[in-house]
């Protein structure tokens, strides 16, 4: 078994737990209700804003609550205590809980996109941001949880991380010079969506784009096993 | 040697006090190791300190001939880890629980449906483990640790909450293992599994092990030299004590049992339970 299978079988196994406890169903959902409000509700004057928000909206809904939600579960019933004696790393670990939320991230971004736009060949350049946007929510919401264990601060730590991740709207409302969050992870994302319902975009731009999110993404990743190792798989130990 | 240990120790984040104080201790290949003690004496965090659950001890810990400290997650491969607890994902069926489990595995493993029929657990039920009574959901935790057929087995009181039928069953199943080869480390606070499963058992008292030997050789150094006489004397019954470790006494109960009629003799056989109270000082009575 390599690591990749082991990630895999780990990613499996959150979405199984996650759709049991139907937080899966809430989420699809929830961007089915979007897209429903928006194609019957909203002038379509007003969608170039609208969707590019419900994009955000969801990944950081998707990314955040399905990565805490999981850690609640796995804690509270102590079966990341079983992970811990298996040979699954917990590099492996924390990958496939941050990979299982974006899986569905990207599902419900792709959905959105789908209903109120519609798909073409063009979309297989927004899946690679949307992904590592939705993982980067995840990698947040995960650290979030690891330090506030109890629900409603962890809501209260996870309001400011939303905001952060929904900063490169203001540009898209022309509060904000166009370029101001092109450092954003989130603005990827954003970006290659706005391109794709305005223009092609410019390979090269996005190509730069991912290698700024892949960068993004491993030090996301790094710092939340770090704080994940100290801060849960110590207390497994000590509450198991 | 599976398993040494040279002046483990460990404290809990945050206590004054250490819980584990200074363990040596070393268990042979294929020997079936009984680690008992009273409640919170530190059995628990002992199988935790050799599972790598709890990272930061004192000492020195080499399971198969390696230092614990740089072992990789393959490590689980040939170990099995049965917790005090169910820890279950509640949500997903048992065949959910044992198949995903399984997959993690570099080496050959059970399948699913042996396991649950081995211990006496319902193959093909559609519901959530969650709705599992607390003794099956004990004996599917249990089946987990199995799946890998690890080498090495460590089993955390699994006999409770068990009903005697069940305790059987596990008890045979840990005996199974033992003739297969397997070394196990077993914590329990069932005499009788100790006394019978067990090649040496250590009696672990607050942090500290006071006693580590073979049950059997174990009971007979606490053997006491008493016996027990019932006899008439006309037409009632009379129980006498005698302690034989005396020149006194011992010709008295050879006068005894020379003159009177003597209904039956015990010399008073320590049972592993006797011998348990008396080295923990833990005799409640
Ligand atoms: N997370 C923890 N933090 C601090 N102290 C702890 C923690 N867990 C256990 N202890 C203490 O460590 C001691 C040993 O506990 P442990 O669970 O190892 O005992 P045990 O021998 O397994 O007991 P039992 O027979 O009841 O299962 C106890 O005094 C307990 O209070
Ligand atoms: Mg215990």
């Amino acid at each position: 078994m390599s690591a990749a299978s082991r990630i895999t079988t780990c990613v499996r196994l959150n979405l199984r737990v996650q759709q049991r406890s139907g937080f899966i169903q809430i989420l699809l959902g929830l961007a089915l209700v979007l897209v429903v409000v928006v194609r019957l509700g909203l002038p379509e004057t007003l969608w170039p804003l609208l969707v590019p928000t419900m994009l955000l909206v969801e990944y950081g809904a998707v990314g955040l609550t399905l990565v805490a939600a999981m850690q609640y579960l796995e804690s509270n019933e102590k079966s990341a205590a079983a992970l811990a004696v298996s040979p699954l790393e917990s590099t492996e670990h924390v990958a496939a809980m941050l990979l299982a939320p974006a899986l569905v991230g990207t599902v419900a971004g792709l959905g959105i996109q789908a209903g109120l736009i519609g798909l073409d060949a063009r979309v297989l350049l927004l899946l690679p941001p949307l992904l590592v946007t939705c993982v980067l929510a995840g990698a947040a919401g995960l650290w979030v949880a690891c330090y506030y264990r109890e629900f409603t601060r962890f809501i209260l730590g996870v309001i400011p991380i939303v905001a952060l991740i929904q900063l490169p709207l203001l540009s898209l409302y022309g509060l904000t010079p166009r370029f101001t969050w092109l450092w954003h992870p989130a603005d990827a994302a954003l970006y290659s969506f706005t391109n794709l319902t305005e223009a092609s975009p410019s390979l090269l731009a996005w190509a730069g784009y991912l290698a700024l999110l892949v960068g993004f993404c491993t030090l996301g990743f790094r710092q939340v096993h770090r704080v994940y190792c100290e801060r849960i798989l110590q207390r497994l130990g000590e509450s198991t | 040697m599976i398993i040494e240990a040279e002046g483990l120790g460990y404290t809990y984040p945050g206590q004054p006090d250490p819980v584990i104080r200074s363990l040596d201790f070393q268990i042979e290949a294929g020997e079936v190791f009984g680690f008992l003690g009273p409640n919170g004496s530190g059995k628990t965090t002992t199988q935790k300190l050799l599972t790598r659950i709890l990272p930061g001890y004192r000492g020195k810990v080499s399971i198969f001939g390696q230092d614990l400290r740089g072992q990789s997650a393959a490590f689980y491969n040939r170990v099995g880890v049965c917790f005090e607890f169910p820890n279950l994902y509640e949500k997903l069926t048992a065949e959910e629980n044992l198949g995903f489990y399984a997959e993690f595995f570099d080496v050959a493993t059970e399948e699913p449906r042996n396991v649950l029929e081995r211990l006496d657990l319902p193959v093909g039920d559609r519901r959530p483990v969650s709705k599992w009574s607390k003794g099956m959901k004990m004996r599917l935790s249990l089946g987990r640790s199995l799946l890998n057929r690890p080498p090495l087995w460590f089993l955390d009181e699994p006999t409770t909450g068990q009903d005697p039928a069940h305790a059987v069953l596990i008890r045979q199943l840990i005996r199974e293992k033992a003739e297969l080869g397997t070394s196990i480390f077993l914590t329990t606070h069932n005499m009788t599994v100790a006394d019978e499963l067990c090649d040496r058992v250590a009696f672990l008292v607050d942090g500290e092990i006071r006693v580590l030997d073979a049950p059997r050789d174990l009971k007979l150094a606490h053997r006491s030299q008493l016996a027990r006489v019932e006899y008439r004397n006309d037409s009632e019954r009379v129980t006498r004590d005698f302690d034989l470790a005396t020149q006194a006494e011992k010709n008295a109960f050879a006068e005894l049992v020379r003159t009177r009629e003597i209904e039956t003799i015990h010399t008073q056989e320590p049972t592993l339970e006797d011998v348990f109270l008396r080295v923990t000082g833990r005799d409640l009575a």
